[in-house]
């Protein structure tokens, strides 16, 4: 077995797993995330919770599955939408002439002078709180890098013999993008689809983190670790499980873009 | 055209483009603020504030005037360095984020060092022992601690270096050693993707004609990796730390919370919390422009170490 496939197989069995669990959570979770229960605050791991409970008596295993949930589907949900803008924005650049292609791309060089997170934080921060005002603030930057791929790559085959076929047979320009252009963007968006996921989640994680992410009491693995922070010393454990968990997710999403990357390098 | 004259041409010509990035930097966040839907005045006052009140805070927060013309203003006032007025302490945003400032340029410059002092030894006795169990533990080991994200990694040194050793304070400014934790938690994930990337180079080039040229004339093994291979390995890291100051900057928003670190992230952080819009657009405002500077700086930096940059620029 090549390396690049193991790390695809190694790397997409852990995020199916992670998937699997979050969708099954209502299944899964034998407490409700959210219901309190002072009487039993901080129990240690073991017994009815098996990763304890947190300082309201919360079931931390419960809330670790369906912070899968909110971390996941913001991400996924993030994911496509910039996946989206970028491929459109590359499309448009590539048919609507010089002008537009500089204007926009222009614009997007702003975007990118502001550094990482920044401008996720200040448009969290101003949106306000909530799972589709999240997505948006994670996706307003997002669509930059898979617009630059996307245009350049279509820039490169533009120029191959089937697209000149494809127009000599007459077919129109939306023809040859969508019939002929996007699939060849397949591999190219696979990839950044991944790697956005990965960072999707950990951006997401920090956003909750800060108190800008998933409002509570619902639950989110930044949020969690959070939380988590007053009680180091009594209940180390409610930092470690959302933190591994976290991880877990990280070496995934890593492991699954690292195997796609050299296996489909060359064309990238 | 001389060398010295093309890099200089260079410096004016980025230069000369830096205001320009800036005034689209303030235009983004002045847009940011005003597309969004909500009236500064009625988030201030509540719900339930009398219209006449809401009249006078929005005459005095200069909300009633045309849009162009707060434009005009705000751009105006950035300028002439007048980064408008926190609405929490009534004080200039500028002082705010001037008085901030050094505690991040400390944070983040000691993790800069720590991370290259960590990662330079570690690639490097990696590359050595190409290929070997160290090698390979090295390498999926940093592809790991490169993914930890700064909010849980951090809670876990505290729990691991103050609570269990004791060793140094949980938070704070105060101590001489409170900045270890911060800068570690830093350090730690910036110093991963350094040895990846390191490593990857030194890869690169251990298999260069020229070191094999150098190999013939009979240089030792560690004279070969130390002065040849490594200094043209070390160029790739320049770019890279210009685009990681980006995350180091943003990872301040969230280590400097997490230790209570006196700096712009924290005070970032702190203006969304009172909902302080003024100090929010400033500080935003402010923090890009940092990372325009330190780019240009970056960019500059690595023309001067490799000519070839310049060559190119210059055609």
């Amino acid at each position: 077995m090549t390396r690049s496939k193991s790390e695809i197989l190694a790397g997409g069995g852990i995020v199916i797993v992670l998937a699997a669990a979050s969708i099954l959570a209502p299944v899964l979770a034998a407490h409700d995330p959210v219901a309190l229960s002072l009487g039993e605050r901080l129990a240690s791991p073991g017994g009815g919770h098996p990763f304890g409970t947190d300082e309201l008596g919360r079931d931390v295993l419960a809330r670790i599955l369906f912070g899968a949930r909110s971390s996941l589907l913001v991400a996924s949900a993030a994911a496509l939408l910039s996946t989206s803008i970028g491929l459109a924005v590359a499309a448009v650049a590539a048919n609507a002439g010089k002008l537009v292609e500089s204007v926009i791309f222009r614009l997007a060089d702003v975007l990118l002078a502001f550094p990482g997170a920044l401008l996720a934080v200040a448009l969290a921060a101003l949106l306000g709180p909530g799972r589709g005002k999240l997505v948006v603030a994670l996706a307003a930057t997002g669509w930059i890098g898979v617009a630059r791929l996307s245009r350049s790559q279509i820039m490169k085959w533009r120029n191959e013999p089937f697209v000149a076929a494809a127009e000599s047979a007459g077919a129109t320009k939306g023809r040859i993008f969508f019939r002929h252009l996007l699939p060849q963007l397949v591999p190219l968006v696979v990839i950044t689809g991944t790697l956005q996921l990965s960072g999707f989640v950990l951006s997401e994680g920090a956003l909750s983190f800060l108190g800008l992410g998933i409002p509570p009491p619902d639950p989110s693995w930044g949020g969690m670790i959070d939380a988590a922070r007053g009680h180091l010393l009594d209940a180390p454990y409610l930092t470690m499980f959302p933190a591994g968990a976290l991880v877990l997710t990280m070496i995934g999403l890593a492991l699954l873009g690292d195997g796609l990357v050299s296996r489909w390098g060359g064309e990238r | 055209m001389p060398p010295g004259d093309s890099s200089l041409t260079l410096l004016l010509r980025r230069l000369a483009l830096l205001p320009f990035l800036a005034l689209a930097a303030a235009s983004l966040v002045f847009l940011l603020v005003n597309a969004i839907p909500g009236d500064p005045a009625v988030v201030r006052l509540g719900e339930s504030a009398a219209p006449a009140d809401l009249a006078v805070l929005r005459h005095s927060l200069g909300l009633d005037l045309p849009l162009a013309s707060r434009y005009a203003k705000f751009v105006g006032g950035l300028v002439t360095g007048d980064f408008g007025f926190s609405w929490h302490s009534q004080r200039p945003n500028l002082d705010l984020i001037l008085e901030r400032f050094p505690a991040t340029v400390e944070l983040a410059a000691c993790a800069l060092v720590m991370a290259l002092a960590l990662s330079f030894p570690v690639a490097l006795g990696a590359a050595a022992r190409r290929g070997s169990l160290t090698d390979r533990l090295v390498r999926s080991g940093a592809s790991g601690v490169a993914a930890l994200p700064t909010y849980a990694l951090g809670p876990v040194l505290v729990l691991l270096f103050a609570v269990n050793f004791g060793w140094f304070p949980v938070s704070g400014r105060r101590d001489p050693f409170s900045w270890l934790l911060p800068a570690l938690t830093l350090a730690i994930p910036l110093s991963a993707t350094l040895v990846r990337l390191i490593r990857a180079n030194l890869e690169d080039e251990l298999l260069a004609p020229y070191l094999a040229a150098a190999r013939a004339r009979g240089l030792s093994p560690a004279r070969l990796l130390a002065k040849h291979a490594l200094s043209n390995a070390a160029l790739p890291v320049v770019t890279m730390i210009g685009l990681q100051l980006g995350s180091l900057l943003t990872g301040a928003l969230v280590t400097e919370t997490l230790f209570a670190w006196p700096g712009i992230g924290r005070l970032l952080i702190e203006s969304i919390r009172r909902r302080d819009d003024p100090l929010l657009v400033a500080t935003v405002f402010f923090f890009a422009l940092v990372y325009l500077v330190v780019n240009l700086g970056v960019d500059l930096l690595y023309g001067m170490l490799d000519p070839r940059v310049r060559m190119e620029d210059s055609r």
